[in-house]
């Protein structure tokens, strides 16, 4: 189930990295805010992203932006809400 | 330091022939083996050191004290590589406890407070002592985000320190100056509210997924780059663009060079074209004393109110970049390859996109500290109201804080109604600027399909003149009274009093 909705996010993140003029294929592992591919107009559409897909909490004191930096990142923080 | 001997590449570092192929290599130099190679061995280093001071020293935009800081702290960078956060570390404490404020007008009351018996200490004691109780309060703050003794605290650590601010600021005001309670009050609103933002983002990395060490936090109170400009994002962002060996730190180094070399050549058009050139041989008036004669009816040409708010613009944007691209050198000399503060702003073809590529780091700023904390926890079932919420937060309310906060110490020696006065014009800038971000966040964008014109070239004039035209209102000194600016306004369309 959760697969699905990764493919999702994947398909988001390559429409916004297409948008800012870059290829449309990513890595897991690629960084996509601290390397200037994504603005932070484009982080927030991620966030909204995440609390559609995912019923993301994050107004959660301990989110910090940065923990998703990477895709393999979201996933992390995906798995540890849905643990808590 | 670490050197190399040179590779065989560096042999085979050829003189161009045309000045385009200077330029081209020139910028290709940070990826050229030869070049990299170079910047490894003795020579190389301090060849680059020496260009980044030069130039920083050649373009008077810091203070000439604040260049012999940054050439000891890269010195030392240099000499002991593996000991870099360590000198971070012991530079920026240093310099927090030697100059902890923004303004002048606050070192001199300081020195006020603390010799009438505010503190049982005077002079550079006094400041010395009022910095380590600070930096004591900082280590607190970040522990306590650890341990979450004061949970209001720790979850909401801005928020808190904001109203410590406000607090410390009404105490001052209310208080009569040789109350015994005014000193202390004033000290720790002086030192609060001219590193609120430093300690903020301190404070914010304590979440973020590799916290720094506490002694690289401290560091950063006051980094040995730091002066007016907003803060180059947080220690944890800082570290995350460390070079982690001798090539990228080479790497970062000539990266350091290129952009020295922009701002020095950006500062030079500021000063001999638009000081000395057109302000100077030509006489074209500045936009402040226009909208002053304009205001005061002396006759002013059409062309001429249009023609100063253009020149105005640039000279800004040209200045602005000088000044963001010294700092990011400064950073990126010292083995931290951070983005650039200011990437090509005049391309831009929204509001919101300016204002990342303009000015990135205060951007980074108002979004980290305004926007994503009211994103995340207001209206988040209206997306329009929701992002339009947010982004008043942080183009009005964090654009104004940003400006008013290292005044509010003065508050208690002018009057609440002179800053008030003072910032009234600021708030409708901000208000303006909060308006039209918000409009290009939501407005439909031209597509290519829409054709060369509408997507290339209209969304940019309209950038452009948007924020040409709020140059008019952007004064957060007062220097011209805000009716006099809104009088301006009417003049460009003719309407004169």
């Amino acid at each position: 189930m959760n697969e699905t909705k990764f493919d999702q996010l994947r398909s988001t993140i390559s429409t916004m990295l297409a948008d800012r003029g870059h290829p449309r294929s990513f890595a897991d592992g690629d960084s996509l805010f601290d390397s200037g591919l994504l603005d932070s107009m484009s982080a927030v559409n991620l966030l909204m992203e995440l609390e559609r897909l995912f019923d993301l909490d994050l107004a959660d004191p301990d989110f910090d932006i940065s923990r998703i930096d990477t895709f393999d990142e979201i996933r992390m923080l995906v798995g540890e809400q849905e643990a808590a | 330091m670490t050197t190399i001997d040179p590779a065989p590449d560096a042999a085979r570092l050829r003189i161009p022939a045309s000045p385009l192929e200077w330029r081209r290599q020139w910028l290709a130099m940070d990826r050229n083996p030869a070049a990299i190679a170079f910047a490894q061995t003795f020579a190389g280093q301090v060849l680059l050191h020496a260009m980044l001071v030069g130039c920083l020293l050649a373009m008077p935009i810091i203070r000439f004290n604040h260049v012999v800081l940054v050439a000891g702290a890269l010195a030392l960078c240099w000499a002991f590589p593996n000991r870099r956060l360590a000198i971070l570390s012991l530079t920026g404490v240093t310099y927090f406890l030697l100059r902890p404020f923004k303004l002048e007008q606050v070192y001199g009351e300081f020195a006020a407070v603390t010799a009438t018996g505010g503190t049982l200490l005077a002079g550079e004691m006094a400041m010395l002592a009022c910095g380590l109780v600070f930096m004591a309060f900082s280590l607190f703050m970040i522990l306590n985000i650890r341990g979450r003794w004061f949970p209001f605290a720790s979850d909401r650590p801005l928020v808190f320190m904001f109203a410590l601010v406000v607090a410390l600021t009404a105490v001052t005001v209310l208080l009569p100056d040789g109350s015994i309670a005014y000193g202390p009050a004033w000290i720790a609103l002086a030192y609060l509210s001219s590193t609120y933002f430093l300690l903020g983002y301190v404070l914010i990395d304590e979440r973020s997924k590799n916290p720094p060490t506490l002694g690289v936090k401290l560091g950063f109170l006051r980094p040995f780059w730091a002066g007016f400009a907003p803060p180059f994002k947080g220690p944890a962002f800082v570290l995350k663009h460390e070079a982690k060996d001798d090539r990228a730190l080479a790497v970062s180094r000539l990266k350091a060079v290129k952009l020295v070399v922009w701002a020095l050549i950006l500062f030079f058009v500021w000063e001999w074209g638009f000081n000395k050139g057109l302000y100077g041989a030509l006489g074209l008036p500045r936009l402040d004393a226009m909208i002053l004669a304009n205001a005061a009816g002396e006759p002013t040409n059409l062309a001429m109110r249009w023609l100063a708010i253009g020149i105005d613009f640039m000279s800004v944007v040209i200045y602005m970049g000088a000044a963001v691209h010294g700092t990011v050198a400064t950073i990126r000399m010292a083995g931290f390859a951070i983005p650039r503060g200011m990437v090509r702003p005049l391309e831009a073809r929204t509001i919101a996109e300016f204002w990342g590529r303009y000015l990135f780091y205060f951007k980074e700023m108002l979004v980290d500290f305004f926007f994503y904390p009211a994103f995340r926890r207001w209206f988040r079932d209206s997306p329009k109201l929701r992002i339009a919420f947010a982004t008043f937060c942080a183009a009005f309310i964090g654009n104004i804080l940003f400006d008013m906060i290292h005044v509010l110490p003065t508050m208690a020696l002018v009057g609440p109604e002179n800053i008030a006065e003072r910032y009234l014009t600021y708030s409708v800038y901000a208000g303006i600027l909060t308006i039209g971000v918000i409009w290009s966040q939501m407005a439909a964008k031209p597509q290519p399909e829409d054709g060369w014109l509408r997507h290339d070239v209209l969304p940019r004039v309209q950038v452009i003149g948007f924020f040409a035209l709020l140059q008019v209102v952007d004064d957060s000194f007062g220097d011209a009274p805000l009716g006099a600016r809104l009088i301006y306004y009417a003049s460009l369309v003719g309407v004169t009093p």
